[in-house]
């Protein structure tokens, strides 16, 4: 009888190794599992420590007290990880730590209910027209970074919070979607809404700076 | 976008931790860390884990190589091929039963909520009903089939009734968005099969459409028992407006440069109902909330066509979704309407004046007096901005005047040139036909 031979499929198991963890970390900025917990936090807090306070100030507008908030942002990871819980992948969490802790600087400070945090309420909705990829780049084309960097701050919250992720962390539509948790389609237009606030904003500004300077000194 | 991006990164990255900053904070983490040290426990389950995971990197599988790519080879056609061939069958072909037993069972498996099952009967009644069009454009509908696709028609239709009716009982409003969703479905189709069957002498398809227009008939007697709020139904307008405006990105390249202007223009009108319903939403709540039902449902007829070739090639757009006015734009038409019967008006003014017939010429004063009053009653209606008043005015006005114009134009009447007509014709009929025109002095008319 003929022989007939066998073959074998191998199926990498590798979704817990060390050497997946690299790859883990090029595709989400993880940090690798290897070094003890220790070693793996602090790499952490080297690593995003300084993009964590910048997402703080931008979000807050108060320095002093986004440097308090990155502090209790890694008090708080370390706590977990005390009780026993593993990290996968450090950016990701570390982001949504912050994200609940700048809430509840905004509801302890009290300017604002939680409800207009959480749903947007009071913020005007605008309307749907151009909603896709192009119109935001040409919106954002269209943009003075220098400027709309300063006006970031003075956005409703919604919309700070989507730009400040998307623009100076450099997030994706999807990752911010599981950030905020809301929908990749939510957040591409809650995207396109803030950039069409933020040109509003900078033209407003600029017509009221050409204003100022056209008025006759007395 | 790019330049954007980057640039407000770079401004962004201006602002870090100063050096000292960054040393002082990491201390405190450090110090902290130190005040609450990992259990020890942790420590070493931490290290077992990595351990344990360590040890099996990969998972190995031997097969025999024959049997393997036998077995490869018969999954791939039973349940790749088959199945994705069979999408396109219709009744009476071979793998028609693959489609519905299989495909479209697993399909249904995976709607797992009572709101997901309306969609997947409504999917499933929308198909059926594109099988017969499919059939009765190649000639193959026959009775038995015919009679087959109206009882699943109905089957799929009383499916979502009772789904409707069940999910009603757990959620009232999504029942009620649901019913829009399925009401909006039944239109298209009803509009598509009525389309075929005014086209198709034989009325190939006349039964199915009686079980859809049965259906939306039963719908629309239940109407009065929806009441989504209006929240619910903002939420459910954003997501519908997101997909279609995704859809018609995607479609852009295939369609017509007047396609393109046919849906930009739908999308426009929709934004701007949305925009009145949030403006009406302060004043009247009932009335914002018709008035997003009305846009879903324009919303869901657009989707249709952007998404079904066959809806595309069978009705235009502007039968399927109307181009819905902008109050300026009416008023602009009832503007030019009044300018053209204006106008109109002064040409049968001075006509009258060679009318010699006095019932006639009364008739005709009259109707000019009307017409004047009608023309005054829109422009005052115009500057109270009632739009609905000025637009029967200025209807009105232009019925009369037509008739008007009619009655005191000079006719054009044809007089038969004897040499092209035929002479059987006109010994039979008794008829002329036309080749030369004269005018007829308005008395002979009368």
């Amino acid at each position: 009888m003929k022989e007939v031979g066998f073959f074998t499929v191998i199926l990498y198991n590798g979704f817990h190794m060390a050497e997946s963890n690299n790859k883990a970390k090029r595709k989400t900025g993880g940090v690798p599992k290897e070094g003890s917990h220790e070693d793996r936090f602090l790499k952490a807090f080297d690593e995003y420590s300084n993009a964590l306070f910048r997402h703080a100030v931008y979000r807050l507008s108060d320095r002093e007290r986004a440097i308090e908030i990155v502090h209790d942002t890694f008090t708080k990871v370390w706590t977990y990880i005390r009780s026993g819980h593993e990290i996968d992948s450090y950016k990701p969490f570390l982001y949504k730590v912050m994200n609940n802790l700048v809430i509840d600087e905004y509801r302890r400070r009290k300017e604002f209910s939680l409800d207009a945090i959480l749903s947007g309420e009071g913020v005007d909705e605008g309307t749907f027209d151009e909603l896709h990829e192009g119109s935001i780049e040409e919106l954002a084309f269209s943009l003075d970074a220098k400027k709309a960097s300063l006006l970031i701050g003075d956005l409703p919250l919604v919309y700070r919070e989507v730009l400040t992720l998307r623009f100076v962390d450099g997030l994706g539509p999807k990752e911010i979607s599981d950030l905020i948790e809301e929908s990749e389609n939510v957040v591409s237009v809650r995207i396109h809404r803030a950039l069409k606030i933020l040109r509003d904003m900078i033209q407003k500004s600029e017509a009221d700076a050409a204003a100022k300077r056209l008025k006759p000194t007395p | 976008m790019k330049s954007f991006d980057t640039d407000l990164k770079k401004y962004a990255e201006k602002m870090s931790l100063k050096a000292s900053e960054r040393r002082e904070l990491r201390e405190r983490v450090l110090s902290y860390m130190e005040y609450h040290p990992l259990p020890k426990q942790t420590v070493a389950q931490s290290e077992r884990t990595r351990e344990m995971m360590q040890s099996e990197p990969f998972i190995v599988f031997h097969f025999n190589a024959l049997y393997a790519r036998i077995a490869g080879g018969m999954f791939v056609v039973l349940l790749i091929m088959a199945p994705f061939v069979a999408e396109r069958s219709v009744p009476g072909d071979p793998l028609y039963l693959i489609k519905t037993g299989f495909n479209e069972t697993i399909q249904g498996q995976l709607a797992n909520s009572p709101y997901k099952k309306i969609e997947f009967e409504t999917k499933l009644m929308e198909r059926r009903i594109s099988e017969a069009r499919v059939l009765a454009s190649e000639g193959k509908l026959t009775q038995d089939v015919k009679t087959q696709i109206a009882e699943n028609v109905k089957e799929h239709t009383d499916a979502v009734k009772d789904g409707l009716a069940e999910l009603r009982t757990q959620d009232a409003e999504g029942a009620a968005i649901a019913e829009i969703a399925f009401n909006s479905s039944l239109e298209v189709q009803s509009m598509v099969l009525g389309a075929n069957d005014s086209t198709n002498s034989t009325s190939s398809i006349d039964s199915i459409l009686t079980v859809v227009n049965e259906a939306r008939e039963g719908v629309a007697s239940n109407k009065e028992n929806s009441n989504p709020s209006f929240e619910g139904l903002m939420a459910r307008v954003e997501l519908e407006t997101t997909r279609a405006y995704e859809l018609f990105v995607s479609i852009k390249d295939s369609t017509t440069p007047e396609e393109s202007i046919d849906i930009e223009r739908r999308l426009s009108d929709i934004d701007r109902l949305i925009g009145e319903a949030k403006e009406h939403y302060d004043t009247e709540i009932d009335g914002a909330v018709d008035d997003l039902i009305k846009t879903l449902g324009l919303t869901q007829k657009l989707i249709a066509f952007m998404t079904d070739i066959n809806v595309r090639q069978t009705v235009t757009l502007e039968s399927l979704v109307p181009v819905v006015l902008s109050d300026q734009e009416r008023i602009d038409i009832v503007k030019t309407g009044i300018e053209a019967i204006s106008g109109t008006k002064a040409d049968v003014e001075e006509r009258l004046t060679t009318v010699e017939d006095a019932g006639v010429k009364a008739k005709v004063e009259d109707g000019v007096a009307q017409v004047a009053m009608l023309l005054i009653r829109a422009t005052t209606a115009l500057e109270t901005a009632d739009i609905v008043a000025a637009e029967v005015a200025i209807k009105e006005a232009n019925a009369i005047i037509t008739d008007l114009d009619l009655l005191t134009k000079p006719v054009e009447v044809t007089v038969p040139d004897e040499t092209f007509v035929p002479e059987e014709q006109n010994e039979e009929t008794g008829t002329t036909t036309a080749t030369t025109t004269a005018t007829i002095p308005e008395e002979e008319v009368e």
